[in-house]
């Protein structure tokens, strides 16, 4: 009697075993608002592939990328992750994403957008498929333009404008400022921004070698401690610091006339400010030509992670993912995706402009040799431009301990 | 099941004191095999991993002690966690002994109320996480925060109040203060022992004519001194083990400021994959966290009383 049953049971899951997979999705959203759409995605693909069953898993945004690196270390990663765009080519090179080029990956290249295409390559091969990314933009406040006597419906485009604009829209009593025009660090554009903007760049071509003592970043960060210097180093922290979110966001409480971010804000500004008279605009650049660094963005990749062991199944979901999954994400999510197809089934009119800003927008990789160079970078502008030190120096200073983190990572 | 189990044939040569010590060992086996697999383990590996490459997934290559020579040698940022770290530590265990052992005399003493007041000031140890630290952040914001509304109400100038964690200069000193909160909450140890020491000795000092503040020199301290001890040890290696916060509050900034020790090893770990680097940077902390608990067991001897000790 024993015996039957237990042959019975292992006929059973014999045949099942055969043809039945169950992949792991790991990604950071878990929220009231993205949960909904990740569910949808994942149930539709579910229904439609019974013998590939996908499991979500919700893992905080700030463990993810070390949470990944364990299980791929231990051997035991999940299928598919939505990861950070930045740092594809950095797992690529060290042997954590699959190279999917060998899945077949290479024939989608033109369903996608080539900048975003490009996050994922490392050496002529393709690493991760792109999902979703970002795109900034100038906001400015339409009544703030018209009680200072500019016109509302010209947004700057030059530094030259923009510094002159803010000027304007600067508004002080005694030594304490009420209000601030721009300030080129406020918002989400740091240095290397702003000198992707002016058409240059810290790194050399293959983002290998820093170069942050070019005379563009050293043109630029001058520009910044200028800036900072006219309104007063002391002023600009003490102000920040006044920055909350919600109701307390800077540009919705009047406190900042301009600031960037990115176009998802205009979700932000229409659920806390509905009635804010507000306008949206390309990112003033030295000349008032746009380029392909005008603007940056973020997002996040499809990967499968190097050990999984059904990686056909898993690139077929990623596939599905990219591509179908992005449609239902940037319908109900407003967030712009890679694939071209996707990017048209929606019409909203901040949509509309991260779509035609794309082309200038720069979604540049972490260089793989030092990937924290980030922190280092931070202090040089820190040093630079609230205390004191000279621009040139803090950049070499900078440029030297990045240039020895390359070396010894190489 | 196959029918009944036959009776375990009866144990012979093991006495009982030997039964004994092997339910001991029983015993202690769940954390002994942790203490194996889980510490020991790790710390053997990551000794082995200090003289490779190691960056988890794609090397592993023997370097020698090319990673010690380098951040010895040559890493600024090296030198400037470990003395952030120093700077903290030198401030913050003093500070939170003194403020732990003021709260427990003031606990100590036969007013009304004194359990809520006990209850009170153990909160700080119940409450932690991420929600206190951003309540931290509010306290000490520089423009509606706690502190310098207080400050300029008292007569600081809007100009001359400090920026807290937007100030190189006033974010380490910040994050001092606000650890002092969480030792508040170690009353507890100084408590029991005040409790320990005999009243009989006090009222000698007192025949003998010594003030209050003699007694608390003369017959408190001497006596409640291995728990100074105590706390002394575990603080330091707590406060050059400090970070999390940092992470959390000023990601290192503003200038390297907070750059702490396990917030440098932390980034070059899991930002830069260079694990083996970490492993050197790890083993140079316990390193200097031997040597400093080694030097105060040997100061203990002159000032660290314990009952019943034959000199």
């Amino acid at each position: 009697m024993n015996k039957t049953l237990f042959l019975l049971t292992a006929a059973l899951l014999g045949s099942a075993g055969a043809q039945k997979v169950t992949l792991d999705l790991w990604a950071h959203w878990g929220s009231e608002q993205r949960r909904p759409t990740i569910n949808r995605i994942i149930d539709t693909w579910n229904k439609k592939n019974p013998n590939i069953q996908v499991k979500y898993t919700f893992v905080p945004f700030d463990q993810l990328p070390t949470k990944t690196l364990a299980a791929i270390a231990a051997k035991n990663p999940p299928d598919v992750v939505v990861i950070d765009i930045r740092t594809t080519p950095l797992r690529a090179s060290k042997n954590q994403a699959t190279n999917l080029s060998r899945l077949g990956a290479d024939r989608l290249k033109d369903q996608f957008y080539p900048n975003l295409w490009a996050t994922a390559t490392y050496k002529g091969e393709q690493y991760g498929l792109p999902f979703v990314t970002d795109s900034r933009f100038l906001y400015y406040n339409k009544d703030l333009f018209k009680e200072v006597g500019l016109n509302p419906n010209k947004p700057p485009t030059t530094w030259d404008e923009l510094e002159a604009y803010a000027k304007k829209l600067d508004k002080k009593t005694g030594p304490v400022y009420q209000r601030i025009g721009f300030h080129p660090l406020y918002g989400s554009f740091g240095l290397e921004s702003w000198v992707s903007n002016a058409g240059g760049s810290m790194w050399d071509e293959d983002r290998e070698n820093p170069r942050f003592t070019n005379p563009t970043a050293l043109r630029t960060l001058t520009w910044i401690k200028e800036w900072t210097d006219r309104l007063g180093a002391r002023n600009v922290q003490a102000f920040r610091s006044s920055f909350g979110s919600g109701a307390q966001d800077p540009f919705i409480s009047g406190k900042l006339g301009m600031i960037i971010d990115i176009g998802g804000y205009a979700a932000t500004l229409k659920k806390y400010a509905p009635n804010m008279n507000y306008g949206m605009a390309r990112i003033p650049t030295p000349t008032g030509q746009p380029g392909p660094g005008t603007s940056s963005g973020g997002g996040f990749n499809l990967e499968i992670p190097v050990g999984t062991k059904h990686p056909k199944e898993a690139f077929a979901f990623a596939r599905y993912m990219a591509t179908e999954g992005a449609r239902i994400w940037a319908q109900e999510q407003n967030d712009f995706p890679g694939y071209k197809n996707a990017s048209l089934s929606v019409t909203t009119p901040a949509f509309r402009m991260m779509s035609a800003n794309m082309k200038y927008t720069e979604v540049s990789s972490a260089p793989r040799y030092a990937p924290s160079y980030g922190s280092i970078l931070d202090k040089a502008v820190d040093d630079a431009v609230y205390r004191g030190e000279d621009p040139k120096k803090a950049l070499e200073e900078a440029q030297a301990q990045v240039q020895r983190l390359v070396n010894s990572n190489r | 099941m196959s029918g009944t189990s036959s009776p375990l044939p009866r144990r012979r040569g093991l006495n009982h004191r030997q039964r004994e010590a092997l339910w001991g060992y029983l015993f202690i086996a769940p954390w002994l095999i942790g203490f194996l697999c889980f510490v020991l383990g790790p710390m053997l590996f990551s000794l082995y991993a200090s003289f490779t490459n190691y960056d988890i997934t794609s090397r592993f290559d023997w370097v020698g002690v090319q990673n010690y020579v380098q951040l010895l040698t040559q890493d600024t940022r090296f030198w400037k966690a470990l003395s952030n770290t120093a700077y903290y530590a030198t401030f913050a265990v003093p500070l939170g002994i003194a403020t732990g052992l003021l709260i427990a005399v003031l606990l100590n003493q036969e007013v009304r109320g004194q359990r809520v007041f006990r209850t009170i000031f153990f909160l700080p140890k119940v409450l932690t996480g991420v929600a206190v630290l951003l309540l931290w952040l509010w306290v000490f914001n520089p423009q509606v925060g706690l502190i310098n509304t207080a400050l300029y109400r008292l007569g600081v100038p809007e100009n001359d109040l400090p920026l807290w964690f937007a100030d190189p200069v006033w974010a380490k000193p910040a994050l001092i203060i606000m650890s002092m909160w969480a030792a508040a909450g170690g009353f507890m140890f100084y408590l029991a022992a005040l409790k320990g020491v005999p009243r009989d000795l006090y009222e000698s000092a007192q025949i003998d004519g010594a003030s209050s503040w003699r007694q608390f020199w003369a017959v408190t301290v001497p006596l409640i001194s291995p728990v100074i001890f105590f706390k002394l040890i575990t603080g330091i290696s707590g406060a050059l083990q400090f970070w999390s916060e940092s992470l959390i509050l000023t990601k290192g900034g503003p200038s390297d400021s907070t750059l702490f020790y396990g917030l440098y090893i932390w980034q070059t770990a899991f930002t830069d994959l260079r694990m083996g680097y970490a492993s050197a940077l790890a083993w140079i902390l316990l390193l200097i966290t031997l040597a400093i608990t080694g030097v105060q067991l040997w100061f203990s001897r002159r000032w660290v009383h314990y009952e019943g000790e034959v000199r």
